[in-house]
């Protein structure tokens, strides 16, 4: 490919390849030169560099959780962890937690606000014990200043649920539920506050792992009547564990 | 400085920006094969990565098939990442724009009429976020001021192939331009570019 010698013409082909302009035999011809010459591998980076501008100063939209759900079920083939292991662990844990101290952990999750249209970074402090796997959660409203911070422990049932932020009017004389979205469907984790600390419940046979969805639905006063989400789901988030 | 030198001190990435710190080290944790920074980086980074591919793919369907591959993609080679690849949003969004082309060339190849109904000036200015900085610190928010400098068409043709993956000859039956005034525009474009941020 005579057209690569001059530095000139390499940088052109490599922007060429980036954009995506190349017909086919063209195309195939940079791939191949792309995996042995490194001056042009760099050529190419430097596009790559510097048009991924183009490409993240689109407004944010966040993708159905469905999406999620997918990519987790892809990449989580074959790692199932045993649940003897799993037992192990906790009881590892617990003799841990007996003696262990708190310490403060900053969680990171992304809103997408409406106007104005930017991704916001909520970070939220949550006090858990220490050394045993803790799982946790922010949840923030799609359309109001309030976000929920949800945390477990392993080893008891219990969800630990602040709420932090201003309630909108639309959820006055309403509950929120809190609920796990799992592969058969939510299943509801109870009602949580809208201020203040409040607790969830994880109902035997529900298990939270990195990855998993939670959501909060609005309910009628008590939860929902009917053991599914039956008003508007005002927030949605993944479980990340943090220690 | 020579032109076939693209990779100046400048453009080594310094971990500084606090957004793409983080990034950094859960890409680096995903290599290691730990899941919940995974989940974490999906957290921050797929409404950015989801926008960019609705905007190629113009569909939800495609756009949530292209999401997927592109994170599994992700989740497979973040070993491949490097620093000489730009900040870890801008690696993120190549790979995420890749697969977006992909499957628009497939649906094209298979014949499948794809339209594409909005114009480049529907690309709307975000401000940047707090993982975005790392762009900021790296210098590449001037691609806008270097854009500025390209003729109009130029410009369009950059755009074209960015949002849309068009080949030259795509461009040229789209916009009505001789292939050869098409390939022309885009050499001098992309040397004027280059030009521009390699020496900014």
């Amino acid at each position: 490919m005579a057209r690569t010698e001059k530095p000139d013409e390499r940088v052109v082909l490599a922007g060429e390849y980036v954009l995506g302009t190349l017909d086919e035999p063209t195309h195939k011809q940079a791939e191949l030169l792309l995996t042995n010459s490194l001056p042009f591998k760099r050529d190419v980076w430097f596009w790559e560099r510097r048009f991924a501008r183009l490409g993240l100063r689109l407004r944010p939209i966040e993708p159905r959780m469905a999406v999620w759900l997918s990519i987790r079920r892809r990449i989580g083939k074959g790692r199932v962890v045993s649940r003897g292991r799993h037992r192990a662990r906790l009881v590892k844990a617990w003799a841990y937690l007996a003696t262990a101290a708190s310490v403060v952990l900053a969680v990171v999750a992304v809103r997408e606000a409406q106007r104005p249209p930017q991704t916001t970074i909520v970070r939220e402090r949550i006090e858990v014990p220490v050394v045993a796997p803790v799982y946790v959660a922010v949840l923030q409203m799609k359309d109001a200043p309030l976000h929920w911070a949800v945390s477990a422990v392993p080893g008891t049932r219990q969800l630990k649920v602040r709420a932090d932020g201003e309630v909108p009017a639309t959820l006055v004389g309403q509950d929120t539920e809190l609920w796990l979205i799992g592969d058969a469907g939510p299943v509801s984790l109870g009602v949580i506050p809208q201020s203040g600390e409040g607790f969830g419940t994880l109902p035997q046979g529900a298990m939270l792992r990195s990855g998993a969805v939670l959501a909060v639905s609005v309910e009628p006063k008590g939860g929902s009547p009917t053991g599914s989400p039956t008003g508007p789901v005002v927030s949605t988030g993944a479980v990340v564990r943090v220690s | 400085m020579p032109p076939s030198t693209l990779t100046p001190a400048k453009d080594t990435v310094p971990d500084a920006a606090p957004g793409m710190g983080r990034l950094a080290s859960l890409l680096d944790a995903c290599k290691r094969g730990d899941e919940d920074a995974f989940a974490e980086l999906y957290a921050l980074t797929s409404p950015k990565l989801y926008a960019l591919v609705l905007r190629i793919l113009g569909t939800r369907s495609l756009a949530e098939d292209a999401l997927q591959e592109c994170y599994v993609r992700i989740w497979q080679n973040a070993d491949q990442y490097t620093p000489e690849r730009g900040s870890p949003m801008a690696w993120l969004a190549t790979i995420a724009r890749y697969r977006a082309l992909d499957l628009l060339r497939r649906r094209r190849h298979d014949g499948t009429a794809y339209d594409d109904a909005d114009g480049e000036s529907e690309v709307e200015d975000a401000s940047l976020g707090p993982e975005d900085e790392a762009l900021q610190s790296e210098g590449l928010e001037n691609l806008d001021e270097c854009m500025q400098l390209l003729a109009g068409e130029q410009r369009d043709i950059v755009l074209m192939a960015y949002y849309h993956g068009y080949t030259h000859s795509e461009i040229s039956a789209r916009t009505g331009n001789a292939i050869g005034t098409v390939k022309t525009w885009l050499h001098r474009g992309l040397i004027k570019l280059r030009d521009c941020m390699g020496a900014a």
